[in-house]
């Protein structure tokens, strides 16, 4: 039984967005954390 | 290409590359090492690391050349299983976050796993528990220190001992100066590098094969790689996600992070970087199955994944290549080495050799043991003696027979050191057959196996109760 293209297709760009917002949602926590004084 | 590879870099780019983040984050090391007045600053970062540096640490540190490297060797080997394998890794970070607020409950003034071990355990399965650790984290730092060679001979032609030499010194450099606080100041900086690069890739790879042209091409010449029942990628799912989760779960790497974050932090900390980190190995991994549509064959497995993005995306790629996997490496490679000091210096040197040893003592101790343990690898890393995911997988043997005695020490009273020793060397042993027997990929599940059905024995014929208040050990002469 082999993945068919429609899945490959969809299992690459699913994880290629999760991983485009991640940069996102570390600089926003990083944000968060400098203003409230709480990086350290 | 052909199996005779062209570099996407000049050697003088390559060494360009390496001085200039290697001085940027040695200086910064530097930088961040002036706040540092204790040895708990040096090895816990004061115990105050926040949400944000803590998420980011704790998803650096998993990439690594596994992802970076290793993901797409395996794909290239055990196709789509390979790469989604290697995403379920993420799981043993996840796991990890319960445990992690566990652990920052039970030992709130702990430093190493193995005081954990120490104190719930007692000596013998201290021991075995060392054993274990130091080969997985020899193991772990060998491979990182190839897969720095390997990096710029891949996609410069300098010679492997080069890179490998660079990135240890860089490394030892800034940890030494610079303590857990830069290591997690770097990872942060590091992660932003290693996502936004292997998005970018991934995206150009995307936009110039596509993935409808990838998938014709696996599908008619290696239609194995695209198998959903290939036996032994299937195998080496399951394994996978046991050799994660013993990685994760017996590493002071882990350990030392979650008794460094602040407050309530360690438990959203791990997740998120988990969650974070689950997609990655695809996205690496995805770009190994296009070599043979570009005609790549590499000389060596693993430099796949660097091969088919420098070929694809010419010298700008090859740039981006370098500094995503040079980054991976280092954010790892500067977490293993402060941990695997903080276990020479508290478990080896403060517990058994000096137990009077003052603050300003352990504090120099530490570092003379991050450049002992730089030293070391070195010599190790000089003769290149294995594949990157051979090496790594090995170490799967070791590891996995630590997950049941952890997990069961923290949350379960009734399991004794007697029975967590056996479990842990049994499940080495075991593991270590079917590696030699079997292949690489039943490794860890042997031994946890194994490790499990000792503990469920244990567990069964226990009539004690450990006392957590135990774990809450007297510091005495150490200020």
């Amino acid at each position: 039984m082999s993945i068919g293209l429609t899945a490959f297709s969809t299992l690459v760009v699913i994880c290629l967005v999760v991983t485009a917002c991640a940069p996102v949602i570390l600089f926003g926590l990083w944000l968060k954390d400098f203003f409230s004084k709480q990086l350290w | 290409m052909s199996a005779e590879p062209s570099f996407a870099l000049s050697p003088s780019l390559g060494i360009t590359l390496v001085v200039v983040f290697g001085l940027a984050w040695i200086l910064f090391g530097w930088y961040l090492g002036r706040a540092n007045k204790t040895h708990e600053d040096f090895a816990l970062a004061g115990r105050n690391v926040g949400f944000a540096l803590a998420a980011a640490t704790a998803m650096a540190t998993w990439v690594t050349s596994n992802t970076t490297l290793v993901a797409p060797q395996l794909t290239y080997q055990f196709g789509v299983w390979g790469m989604v394998g290697y995403s379920f890794a993420a799981f043993g970070l996840m796991l990890f976050a319960p445990l992690a607020a566990r652990i920052k409950q039970l030992m709130p003034k702990g430093y190493t796993s193995g005081d954990f071990v120490r104190l719930r355990y007692g000596r013998t399965a201290w021991w075995v528990f060392i054993v274990i650790s130091v080969v997985y984290a020899f193991g772990w730092l060998v491979s990182l220190g190839m897969a720095g060679g390997i990096l710029l001979e891949a996609l410069s032609g300098l010679d492997y001992h080069i890179g490998m030499t660079a990135i240890l010194v860089i490394c030892v450099g800034y940890t030494l100066f610079g303590g857990l606080r830069a290591v997690i100041a770097t990872d942060f900086i590091q992660a932003l590098i290693i996502i936004v690069g292997v998005a970018v890739i991934a995206w150009f790879l995307i936009d110039t094969v596509s993935l409808e042209l990838i998938h014709s091409e696996v599908s008619a010449h290696h239609p194995q790689l695209l198998d959903l029942l290939f036996p032994a990628a299937v195998m080496f799912l399951f394994n996978n996600i046991f050799f994660g989760l013993g990685e994760i779960f017996h590493s002071n790497v882990w350990w030392s992070r979650a008794l460094a974050f602040k407050g309530k932090v360690a438990f959203k900390a791990y997740l998120l970087g988990g969650l974070l980190w689950l997609p990655i190995p695809i996205v690496t991994g995805f770009i190994a199955l296009a070599a043979p549509q570009l005609g790549i064959f590499p000389p060596s497995a693993d430099m796949v994944g660097p091969m088919v993005a420098a070929e694809v995306l010419g010298k700008a790629g090859a740039v981006v290549v370098f500094i995503v996997v040079f980054s991976a490496l280092a954010s790892s490679l500067d977490s293993l080495l402060a941990a695997t000091a903080d276990l020479v210096t508290r478990d080896l040197y403060h517990k058994n050799l000096n137990p009077a040893a003052h603050d300003a003592k352990l504090l120099r101790v530490n570092r003379y043991s991050i450049l002992a343990l730089g030293v070391l690898t070195w010599l190790f890393c000089l003769p290149q003696i294995a594949t990157l995911g051979a090496l790594l997988n090995f170490a799967g043997a070791f590891v996995a027979s630590t997950i049941f005695p952890i997990v069961l020490g923290l949350y379960q009273r009734r399991l004794t050191g007697g029975y967590a020793a056996v479990a842990m060397a049994a499940g080495t042993i075991m593991g270590l057959i079917g590696y030699f027997a079997i292949g690489f990929y039943v490794a860890a599940l042997l031994s946890c196996l194994v490790s499990a059905s000792i503990c469920a024995l244990g567990l069964l014929r226990s009539n004690t109760a450990f006392d957590w208040q135990q774990l809450q050990e007297q510091e005495g002469a150490s200020k």
